[in-house]
This record gives C-alpha cells, sequence and structure tokens, in this order.
C-alpha cells in the first residue's frame, strides 16, 4: 500500500464515538415531517408486530378443535369469547398486512420527504460559500454531494433506520410471546436484544473499515485493467504479457482477500447473533415443553409459541443485517453535512485563520447602505491571492480608476487582469490593503450589495439554457418593450422568448457577445466590467460591440481587459499592470507614443 | 505493519479495536478452486476455449464450489427437519424430563449446526462471486491484448473498461445471487416438501404453492417499479444538468447575480423529484409489507383450503408442516431479487460475447511455408517494402509505397502533420496491419520472411524497440513503467536511467525510481514521459529502434545526449523527427507527404542541398515556430 493511501485509510477509520451518535441524532432532529409522524408510524410498526402472534394462536385453535367454521375460543390472559371461522382468519391476515404497510408508509415517506430541507441546505451552503471552494473541489465530486451522497441519504438512511426500528419491534413481538409461557423466560429478550447491538455495532464499524481496503484495492485492479486495455500493446512488444497478467492476479488476489475478509465479518456476525437467537429458542423450548408435560399451559398456547419462536431466526438475520450497513449511511451523512456547514464567503475571504463551529451563527452581516455607492473606484495598497497559502497575485496595488470614464486595463498573461475583476467580486482571498468607491470601502459592506455595482461580459458569453427572456431578465422585472429596446440597441434582432440551449450555443460568438451587453444595458450597475469583449467576434459584431460601448454605455464607468493596447486607442484612460502591479497609467495616445 | 488477524471466537470490542488499528489484513487462505481459477488470471485460455466457455463455462468453472453447497444446504435442510421433528415431539406426547432435555439438546444442536452451515456457506458465497469474476476477467484479457486496433471505433476504451468492471459484475451478481437463493430452494423443497405433504396431506401441497406464488407477485411488483421509475429518471437527469450548470458555472452566475434563480430552479426541481420518488416508494413499502407477511396467507390458505374442501386438520400434524413451511418461505423471500439480474446480465453477457467476436491481429499472421526457427534467423538486416499501402474507409493515409531500408543504418522520417509518418512507422513494426502490399524482412542468415509470418513476426519483433509518440505509462511506480516487470533487474534498470538521462529526475522524487507515477503518467512532465519510454527501448537490449519524435518536449541540451545514446545503443534505428540535431546524426532520410515519399537519399546531400525538400521543409518549420514564441 503507497503512503497515500495509508493517509487515506487512517484518515476514513470509522469508530463509534460520540461524533457518529452526534451526527446520527443531529440528522433525525432535523427531520421534522418524521418526527410528527413517528408516534403513529411507531403503534402501527407495533400493532402489525404482534398481531401475527394472535393469528397463529387462532390457527392452532382452529387445529385443534377442528373446526373451520364455529370454533368458541377464550382470549387467554385476556378472558375474551370469540367465535372462530375462515373469514375472520382472513380479515386478521388482510388488516395485519395492512397496518404493516402503513407502519411502513408512515415512516419512509415523510421521513424521505423531510430529508428535502437536508438538500435545501446544502444548496445554501454551496450558494454561499467562498467562489474558490469551487476550484479546489472539481465539479464531478460537488455533483456527487449534491446527487449521489443526497440520494444514499434520502433513501437508504431512512430505510435503514426504518428497517433497525422494524427489526427490533419483531424480535420483541415473537420473542416477547414467550411471556406467556413464564415471565423470566420473556425477560431473557433484553439481553438478546442487547447482544446483538454490541455486536453488531462493532461488525458495522469493521465492515466500514474492511470496505475501505477493499476499494483501494479494486482501484489496484482496475489500474492493471487499464494497463491491459490501454498497455496491452507496449506489454507485447517486449514480452512482457506475462509479467502483466502476473501483477494482474497479484492485484486482483490481494482484493480477493479484502473481499473474503469482508464476508468473514459479516458471517461472523450472523454467527453468534444467530447462536445467541439459538440459545434463547431453546430455554423457551424447554420452558414450554415442561409446561406442557405438567399441564401447566394450554397445548394450543404452546403451540402458538412454538410458531412464533420458529420466526424469530429469520428476524435475527433480519436485524444483523440492517445494523451491519445502517453505519454506512453515516458516511454519507457525514459527508452531505459537511456541505451544509460550509462557511459563508464573507467569513473566509480575509486571509485570517477562523475557527468556526458548526452550530455558531456567523456574525451579522454589516447594515447595507441606503444609496449605491458612486465616485472613483480606488485599489488602495491592495493584496490577494487564490489560496490563503498560495502565491498573492496583485501584490501591493494601488490605482485609481476614474468614474463615469472608459478605462482599458493591460499586461501580459498573468499580469493580474482577470485578478482585478475577481477582487471587485470579491472571490478572492485579501491578503491587505481596501477598495474603495467615492471613500467607502467595498470590503465591509454586504457582499452582495458590493456586487450590485459590477456588470459583466465575460470573456466566453455564456447564456444558460431557456429563454432569452430568463437570460436577460431573470426576475421578470423589466416589460416586453424594454427587452424588444435593448435587443435593437445592441444591432440584434432576436425574439425575447427564443429558446436558447445550454451555453447558448445554438447563437454565434458575435450574437452571444452582443446578448451579453444587452442584460448589461438592462441593469443599472455603475460600473461595466469587460473582458476581452471583442476577442474571437467576427467583424460586424465587433462594430456593433464598439458602438455599444462608446453610445449606449457612455456615462457608466467601463473597465476592459485586453492584451494589445491597439485595441483600446479610444478609451479615455489606460492602466498597465505587470506582476500584480501598477507599471503605468495615461491616455492611450500618450501610452501609444 | 500490523496486520489483522481474524478470530472465529465473540470477542467483538476486541476485534474491532484490533482492525481499526490494523495497517492491512492477513491472508485469508481462498477456497483450492479459488485458488485454481486464480491461476488463470495469469495463463488465460486461448480463444478457442473463450467462445464457447463464457456463461455456462463460468459454472463450470465453479461447479464443484457450487456441488459443495448443494451439500451444505442439504444439511441445513436436514437441521431444520430435526428440529422440527423434535419440536413437534416435544407437543405431543412427553413423558419425562430426561426426553425433555434430550428433545432440547437436539434443537439447539441442530440449530447451531444449521447457523455454522450458514456461517461457511458465506464464505464459500464470497468464493463463488470472486472465482466467476476471476474467470470473466482472465477470459475478457486473453482476448484484449490481441485486439486488431481497427476494432477501437466498435470498443472505444471506456467501452472496454465497463465490459471489464460493470458487464463482469453484472453477470456476477446474477451468477451468485441465483446460486445463494436456488440452490437453498431446491434443497428445502426437496427435503422438507414430502415432510410437510406427509403430515398435512393436500393441505400442504396447497401452503406449499401458495409460498412459492410470492415469486411471481413480487415480480410483477417490481416489473411495475422499474415501469414507473423511468419517469423519475426524466427528472433527476434534468436534476442533475441544472445542478452541473450551476456548479460549473458558479463564477459567471456571481458576476450576474443569478444564485437566488439557480436556488429556486433547483429546489423546485428537487421537490418535483423527490415528491414523485416518495409516491413511488408507496409501491415499493406495498411490496415490502406483502412478502414480510406472506407466511400468514400461506398459513390462512391451508385452513380456506381446508374448509374448502373440507379436509379436517388436527393440531399435531398441522403444526410442523406451519413450521416446516415458515423457515421455506424465509428462504423464498429472495428469489425475485435474483431474477431481476438476469435481463442486465444478459445484456451485459451479449457485449461480452461481441467483443470475443471481434477481430484479432495476429489473425493476419500467415504460417510460414519454409518452417525456420526464430532463433536461427539470425539478426534482421533488411526491410523489403513492397506497394505497402493503408487507407480507412476512404482516406488514404499511405498509398502504394516501395522501399527497402537498411537495418544497420539510420533512417530518418520527416513530414508534414497527417503526411501517414506515424502509420509508416506502425506498419513497419507490425503493430498494424497494411490494407495491401507486403514488408519483407532479411535476416543475417540470408533467409527472407514475410513480416505476417509465424516465422518473422516473433523473430522480427523480438529485435525491435518501439518508442511511440505518446507512449503508455501504467500506474504504478516508476521502475515498473521502465522495465515492464514487477521488479527490474537493478543493474540494467540503472544504465537504462543513466541512457535515458532520466538520473537527475529521479534524484528529485520523493520516492526515487520507486515513485507512483500516476494514471498515465500524470505525475511527470511530457518529456520525463517520452524518457521513461525511451528507457524501456534501452532496458530491453534490443539491437533496433523505432522511435516517434521521442525527444519533442526534451530540451536541447539533454536532446544532443540523448541521441549519442541513442545511436550508441542502436545497431539499427528508423526515427520520426524534426530536429536538425537529429537528422545529422542519421544516414538517410526519407521525406513523406501525403502518405506518398517526395524525397528520400543521403542525410548530408539532402541537409546541405539548399533546394532540397527536407531544407525548405525545415526552414519553414523554424520560421512558423518563431511566430508561436512570438
Amino acid at each position: 500500500m503507497s503512503e497515500l493511501q495509508k493517509q487515506f485509510v487512517s484518515q476514513e477509520s470509522t469508530t463509534l464515538d460520540s461524533r457518529t451518535l452526534a451526527l446520527l441524532w443531529r440528522f433525525i432532529s432535523g427531520l421534522k415531517l418524521l418526527l410528527v409522524f413517528l408516534p403513529l408510524s411507531l403503534t402501527c410498526i407495533t400493532i402489525g408486530a404482534f398481531l401475527p402472534s394472535g393469528f397463529l394462536w387462532i390457527i392452532a385453535k382452529m387445529a385443534d378443535c377442528q373446526s373451520y367454521t364455529s370454533c368458541q375460543a377464550t382470549i387467554p390472559y385476556f378472558n375474551i369469547e370469540l367465535t372462530l371461522s375462515i373469514s375472520f382468519l382472513i380479515w386478521l391476515v388482510l388488516i395485519s398486512t395492512a397496518i404493516r404497510i402503513a407502519g411502513w408508509i408512515f415512516f419512509e415517506i415523510p421521513g424521505q420527504l423531510a430529508t428535502r430541507t437536508i438538500h435545501r441546505q446544502m444548496i445554501n451552503g454551496l450558494a454561499h460559500t467562498r467562489t474558490t471552494y469551487f476550484d479546489e473541489n472539481p465539479s464531478g465530486r460537488l455533483l456527487n454531494r449534491l446527487v449521489r451522497d443526497y440520494d444514499q441519504v434520502r433513501l437508504m438512511a431512512v430505510v435503514r433506520m426504518g428497517d433497525f426500528i422494524n427489526s427490533i419491534i419483531e424480535i420483541i413481538a415473537i420473542a416477547g410471546v414467550a411471556f406467556l409461557s413464564h415471565y423470566l423466560v420473556g425477560i431473557l429478550i433484553i439481553p438478546l436484544i442487547l447482544w446483538i447491538l454490541y455486536a453488531q455495532l462493532h461488525v458495522s464499524m469493521m465492515l466500514q473499515r474492511c470496505a475501505i481496503f477493499r476499494s483501494t484495492r479494486i482501484g489496484e485492479v482496475l489500474h492493471r485493467e487499464t494497463d491491459v486495455i490501454e498497455g496491452a500493446r507496449t506489454f507485447y512488444l517486449y514480452d512482457q504479457i506475462p509479467a502483466l497478467f502476473r501483477r494482474v492476479r497479484h492485484a486482483f488476489e490481494r482484493y480477493i482477500q479484502a473481499h473474503l475478509m469482508h464476508m468473514r465479518i459479516e458471517a461472523w456476525g450472523f454467527l453468534w447473533t444467530g447462536i445467541a437467537g439459538t440459545l434463547f429458542t431453546t430455554i423457551a423450548v424447554f420452558t414450554i415443553g415442561y409446561q406442557t408435560s405438567h399441564e401447566m399451559i394450554d397445548v394450543v398456547v404452546a403451540g402458538a409459541i412454538l410458531t412464533s419462536l420458529t420466526r424469530l431466526s429469520p428476524a435475527i438475520g433480519w436485524c444483523t443485517w440492517v445494523i451491519a450497513y445502517l453505519l454506512e449511511s453515516v458516511a454519507h451523512i457525514r459527508r452531505v453535512f459537511e456541505i451544509v456547514d460550509l462557511a459563508p464567503e464573507e467569513t473566509s475571504e480575509k486571509a485570517i485563520v477562523q475557527v468556526f463551529d458548526t452550530h455558531q451563527k456567523i456574525v451579522d452581516p454589516p447594515p447595507t447602505p441606503a444609496a449605491m455607492l458612486s465616485g472613483d473606484l480606488i485599489f488602495n495598497a491592495y493584496s490577494m491571492s487564490y489560496r490563503i497559502d498560495s502565491p498573492l497575485i496583485l501584490r501591493d496595488l494601488s490605482v485609481t480608476f476614474p468614474a463615469g470614464k472608459e478605462i482599458g486595463v493591460i499586461g501580459r498573461t498573468g499580469a493580474g487582469k482577470t485578478s482585478l475583476m475577481q477582487s471587485l467580486f470579491r472571490m478572492v482571498y485579501v491578503q491587505s490593503g481596501d477598495i474603495t468607491i467615492g471613500g467607502q470601502s467595498l470590503l465591509t459592506c454586504p457582499i452582495d450589495f458590493a456586487r450590485s455595482h459590477f456588470a459583466v461580459v465575460p470573456q466566453d458569453p455564456y447564456l444558460f439554457a431557456g429563454s432569452l427572456r430568463e437570460n436577460l431578465d431573470p426576475y421578470g422585472e423589466y416589460n416586453e418593450a424594454e427587452l424588444a429596446r435593448v435587443i435593437r440597441e445592441v444591432g440584434l434582432s432576436v425574439s425575447p422568448a427564443f429558446n436558447l440551449i445550454e451555453g447558448g450555443e445554438n447563437l454565434s460568438r458575435g450574437e452571444r457577445q452582443l446578448l451579453c451587453l444587452a442584460r448589461t444595458i438592462l441593469g443599472s450597475q455603475p460600473f461595466v466590467l469587460m473582458d476581452e469583449p471583442t476577442s474571437g467576434v467576427d467583424s460586424i459584431s465587433d462594430a456593433k460591440i464598439q458602438n455599444v460601448l462608446f453610445q449606449v454605455l457612455r456615462g457608466r464607468t467601463v473597465i476592459t481587459i485586453a492584451h494589445r493596447l491597439n485595441t483600446l486607442s479610444q478609451y479615455d484612460w489606460i492602466i498597465e499592470l505587470s506582476e500584480g502591479q501598477l507599471l503605468r497609467a495615461g491616455h492611450a495616445q500618450e501610452l501609444l507614443k | 505493519m500490523q496486520l489483522f488477524k481474524p478470530s472465529i471466537s465473540p470477542t467483538f470490542r476486541r476485534q474491532a479495536k484490533a482492525l481499526s488499528a490494523a495497517q492491512d489484513l492477513c491472508y485469508l487462505k481462498p477456497a483450492p478452486e479459488l485458488t485454481h481459477l486464480l491461476k488463470e488470471l495469469e495463463q488465460p485460455a486461448d480463444s478457442s476455449v473463450r467462445l464457447k466457455g463464457y456463461w455456462f463455462g463460468s459454472l463450470n468453472a465453479i461447479k464443484e464450489l457450487l456441488w459443495q453447497r448443494v451439500v451444505w444446504c442439504s444439511f441445513q435442510s436436514l437441521a431444520i427437519l430435526i428440529s422440527v421433528a423434535a419440536m413437534q415431539r416435544l407437543l405431543v406426547d412427553l413423558k419425562n424430563t430426561r426426553t425433555l432435555i434430550l428433545l432440547c439438546l437436539i434443537v439447539v444442536s441442530a440449530e447451531t449446526i444449521k447457523h455454522v452451515i450458514a456461517y461457511y456457506d458465506r464464505l464459500r458465497g464470497a468464493n463463488i462471486m470472486r472465482g466467476i469474476q476471476a474467470h470473466l476477467i482472465s477470459l475478457v484479457n486473453s482476448k484484449l491484448p490481441d485486439l486488431d486496433s481497427e476494432s477501437e471505433q466498435q470498443f472505444s476504451r471506456g467501452n472496454l473498461k465497463t465490459i471489464v468492471s460493470s458487464d463482469v459484475e453484472a453477470i456476477e451478481d446474477f451468477i451468485t445471487a441465483a446460486s445463494q437463493t436456488w440452490i437453498p430452494t431446491f434443497c428445502m423443497l426437496i427435503i422438507l416438501s414430502p415432510i410437510i405433504i406427509y403430515s398435512s396431506g393436500l393441505l400442504g401441497v396447497v401452503g406449499i404453492l401458495t409460498a412459492l406464488f410470492q415469486v411471481p407477485l413480487t415480480l410483477l411488483f417490481s416489473r411495475i417499479i422499474a415501469r414507473i421509475k423511468t419517469g423519475t429518471q426524466d427528472k433527476k437527469d434534468k436534476l442533475t444538468t441544472v445542478m452541473g450548470e450551476w456548479v460549473k458555472n458558479i463564477r459567471l452566475i456571481r458576476f450576474l447575480r443569478l444564485q437566488p434563480k439557480f436556488s429556486d430552479d433547483i429546489n423546485l426541481i428537487m421537490r418535483r423529484y423527490t415528491g414523485q420518488a416518495a409516491r413511488l416508494h408507496v409501491i415499493d413499502c406495498l411490496m415490502w409489507g406483502l412478502s414480510h407477511n406472506w407466511w400468514m396467507f400461506v398459513l390462512a390458505s391451508m385452513l380456506v383450503a381446508g374448509s374448502l374442501l373440507n379436509i379436517p386438520i388436527e393440531l399435531n400434524s398441522f403444526l410442523p408442516s406451519c413450521w416446516a413451511l415458515l423457515y421455506m418461505t424465509s428462504f423464498f423471500n429472495h428469489i425475485p431479487y435474483s431474477i431481476s439480474l438476469y435481463a442486465q446480465a444478459t445484456a451485459s453477457a451479449k457485449r461480452i460475447k461481441s467483443l470475443f467476436a471481434a477481430p484479432e491481429l495476429s489473425r493476419h499472421i500467415q504460417p510460414s511455408i519454409d518452417s525456420h526457427s526464430s532463433s536461427g534467423l539470425g539478426e534482421a538486416v533488411r526491410l523489403y517494402i513492397s506497394e505497402l499501402s493503408k487507407s480507412y474507409a476512404d482516406t488514404v493515409v499511405i498509398a502504394p509505397l516501395t522501399t527497402t531500408i537498411n537495418l544497420r543504418q539510420r533512417t530518418a522520417i520527416i513530414g508534414t502533420v497527417a503526411s501517414g509518418k506515424t502509420t509508416l512507422l506502425e506498419m513497419l513494426c507490425g503493430e498494424i496491419f497494411p490494407s495491401s502490399g507486403e514488408i519483407e524482412i532479411e535476416f543475417s542468415s540470408g533467409v527472407k520472411a514475410p513480416l505476417w509470418s509465424t516465422g518473422g513476426y516473433g523473430a522480427f519483433r523480438a529485435q525491435v524497440a518501439y518508442s511511440p509518440q505518446s507512449p503508455y505509462l501504467s500506474n504504478a511506480q516508476l521502475h515498473q513503467n521502465i522495465s515492464l516487470e514487477e521488479s527490474a533487474d537493478a543493474s540494467r534498470l540503472a544504465r537504462a536511467t543513466n541512457l535515458a538521462q532520466l538520473d537527475q529526475d529521479i534524484a528529485t522524487l520523493r520516492q526515487g525510481l520507486n515513485e507512483e507515477v500516476g494514471e498515465t503518467g500524470i505525475n511527470l512532465s511530457g518529456g520525463q514521459k517520452q524518457r521513461v519510454s525511451l528507457a524501456r527501448a534501452f532496458y530491453s537490449k534490443r539491437p533496433i529502434f523505432f522511435l516517434d519524435d521521442p525527444l519533442s518536449a526534451v530540451d536541447s541540451k539533454t536532446e544532443a545526449r540523448l541521441m549519442r545514446d541513442i545511436c550508441a545503443e542502436s545497431r539499427g534505428l528508423i526515427i520520426i523527427s524534426h530536429r536538425l540535431e537529429e537528422l545529422h546524426a542519421c544516414d538517410r532520410i526519407i521525406v513523406l507527404e501525403a502518405g506518398k515519399i517526395c524525397e528520400d537519399g543521403d542525410a548530408k546531400t539532402l541537409l546541405q542541398d539548399a533546394n532540397s525538400h527536407v531544407t525548405r521543409y525545415l526552414t519553414a518549420l523554424a520560421q512558423k515556430t518563431e511566430l508561436n514564441n512570438e
């Protein structure tokens, strides 16, 4: 095993500690809807578990009096007179099945629906976490958390919890009938259930740990299979196919070892809980036999109890299985809550190590100023990086963006042009300094308010799947005429009802870019940020874009990022960056000289 | 290293502690039959066995294990029988306490034996499952190295990976589940039914039939569920798409402040999806409830039948058959599951079968007319290429081409992108089969043999070290990637890394030669990967090198040293290259253009001639690079 895998194993090792239980408790207590239905469901489950014992007694009674139609009986211990008949029996079967199904439905359906709250919390957690979190976690992994882990929590965690309660009550109901022979036998269920719990919770932990060994070893097998699939010709050329197959075998054997161990632990649990059940059954059988031979107990009751006891073994098996895999759900629950508990971006944007407790309320956001900020945009000795510990991208940058002007930002790759934009949107770690608009700090006001000052035309004009209207006006704030006006203003003639596919791929790049501009015109943000708006755009669209920039958007502060100075020759003010610092600033014509 | 050793004793806490502290697991002895199947992985069966042996063959491979299971399950049924009989005696004519104790002892031992058998049967089940997997993987593996590269369209790499992992698993799941449920079921039916029928007569038959009726009933339910679930799948796909768009474009969404809209959209679709899934779950609950309480229907059906047919019942004979039936029903619960796996297993089997039917590269190798032993042929001296061509579908990659290549010389092939260089080189070393034409090899013994003949193919290829343009690196340690063996010969390895100029790079790696290179060598740079591939050639000590642009990602200083080593280590060389340095080291240059030789001659003459294709091509290339750099 490599060093990395060892680390992985030790990290993921699970023990039945207070944190696991706390997590389970947090999960269960969060399922409000389930808690409402719980009394009803428990009642159904209990009745559904005890009715079969009555059924068995009736069957034994009917067999004893050798009559299908009119068997007078007195229910023992209750002294209720009954006339037994086939139709009565059938009704009993149907009712007890219906009650059992109801018990399940009342537990699992509310349980599933209640987990929606958790998913909403997950979405909320991700929606407000720092942007760099998405760089550090590949989208596939996040989707896995949102879809697969949540699905496991929604379905398996709830079902297993339900099955756990069901199986314990079932054991109590089956073995509890032995109470009727002697109360001491009945009391023996308690150690029986405690033993099953004790043994299986340990087995469950072991299975989880074994599963980790197994999954790393499956990984090894798959690596070797990749060798066979993709690299076989290389191995063949150098006559090393036998060596390759030897390694396949070796990897497979190691995997089999982990699997055999897994199965062995599972079987081991079944064996000992089964034997405990057998001991209990034997004691009950002995008591019943003794009492029957001394005519202390009715032979019908004895028969019913014995029949009931034959069902004990499968019930214990069920319980054993459920507990063995119950903790598997905890792993999924843990991952889901990791997303729920993500810190909001305000708390993590400053490069100060924040120690936060999951249950602690995050400090209240600062109050939103009454009006939009206006004035010059100033970076003041500002430094930032993309991770707390990664090198600075903008270093001690001090630069002023005069209000109401067209400003170009140029610089080589890596000069920090895009970081400038990300800094304005507060998507980075602020290491020092401040950004102000008209003297007001952008970094201390609420993050949504800060962002509402900027409109963006990204380098890659992406439009979301859906109608054009939804893209331009996602919250339905503008009427038809206004939408038509902005589309006309950017020189296009597309209907707002036009349907876009993912990414807006059914329009040309130039058209998409113009629609992004239209979106910008519609919003009333005082600052417009553009990243290489004319790159990869045909000449007609290019002309239209220039027209929008200098005619329609006049009056707003336009900040355009570009590689080359000559595309910005008409701009009012040019800022050149180099290695995260201001190289020079001035009028375009001056700099061009 | 701390190992975990399991023990059978009930020391749960101690063992759990030991396992959580353990770094590795102890060696568990697999069943002897499984060990046998594991050996198959090392020496896969040949193709003739393969085609008939994937389905019943896998059953055949584990037939001993299956038979053992039959025997054990019969014992288990017998144990149930004994315990039922003992309980029946207990209820009817109990005379004294001694008999009571004896009967209880019988019950406890029968039940314990049942559990012990179940324990061993679970272990056997694990062996069966992995045995089938080993068998199927070895069958697939025996095919893969010989798969003709032209069937890559039919079987992409992703496709093949699916076959190896999930298709094999689907078949294995089905066979395991089937053996786990059908064998005990049959054993129970055979051993317990006579007793049930003996004690309850016709009522017993009704009971058994009702117990079996559960199977079609649950199948019907699972059919219904499967049909309705396609609807939720659509919703789930939509959900995944929206969440994917959200997660992938989070910056843009924050730029445009679209977050509330996305949150609302996702929550709405989620609401619908979970709502529908919950409604469907009602049917699941219905099915589970029915199957859980089915034993009540079984017992009730006996009484109903008795009352309809007017068959008298008696407690002493009725109860034992009830007990036996209860045991039986608890086993029947799993049958529908095993049947539901069948459809997937057949689909997977079909894919595996089509893989087996795909053409093999070795089918092109014709038996030689004169049977020379390949060892006596001596070294390969010349390649005679006549009318050699290659085309895919309707694009011609190499137009008919005739030339002779001296394998004691160094030959360079140059040409623009898509001029067919790589295809030509791969044809020359027998990696792909030409569309027409022939390659003949002259050996130092004077014998001429076609490349694609039993005599020529192996003998020639054993002398060739081929390094492709983008070499395959296996997710293993560095030294395994060079030697392609489990553990390499140290001195040969040291020499190979030295010659491939890898020593400096190895010094920077934390684990040195034992460094894991990651999937497709992700932890190495492009140049390092190329040099690993060259180190393979040096390690193999083969005299003829076929190199496909081996130094494109290597800096110029290293390049000069490498070229010196390559020339010193190889007797013959065919190299695809664009670098002046490398071309100067060669004796002959062939210029390819659109699959045709447009220039061919002595390297020095061509490089000095300002009007030659080579010089013009190199000048154009240099200008282009300069432009790019700017």
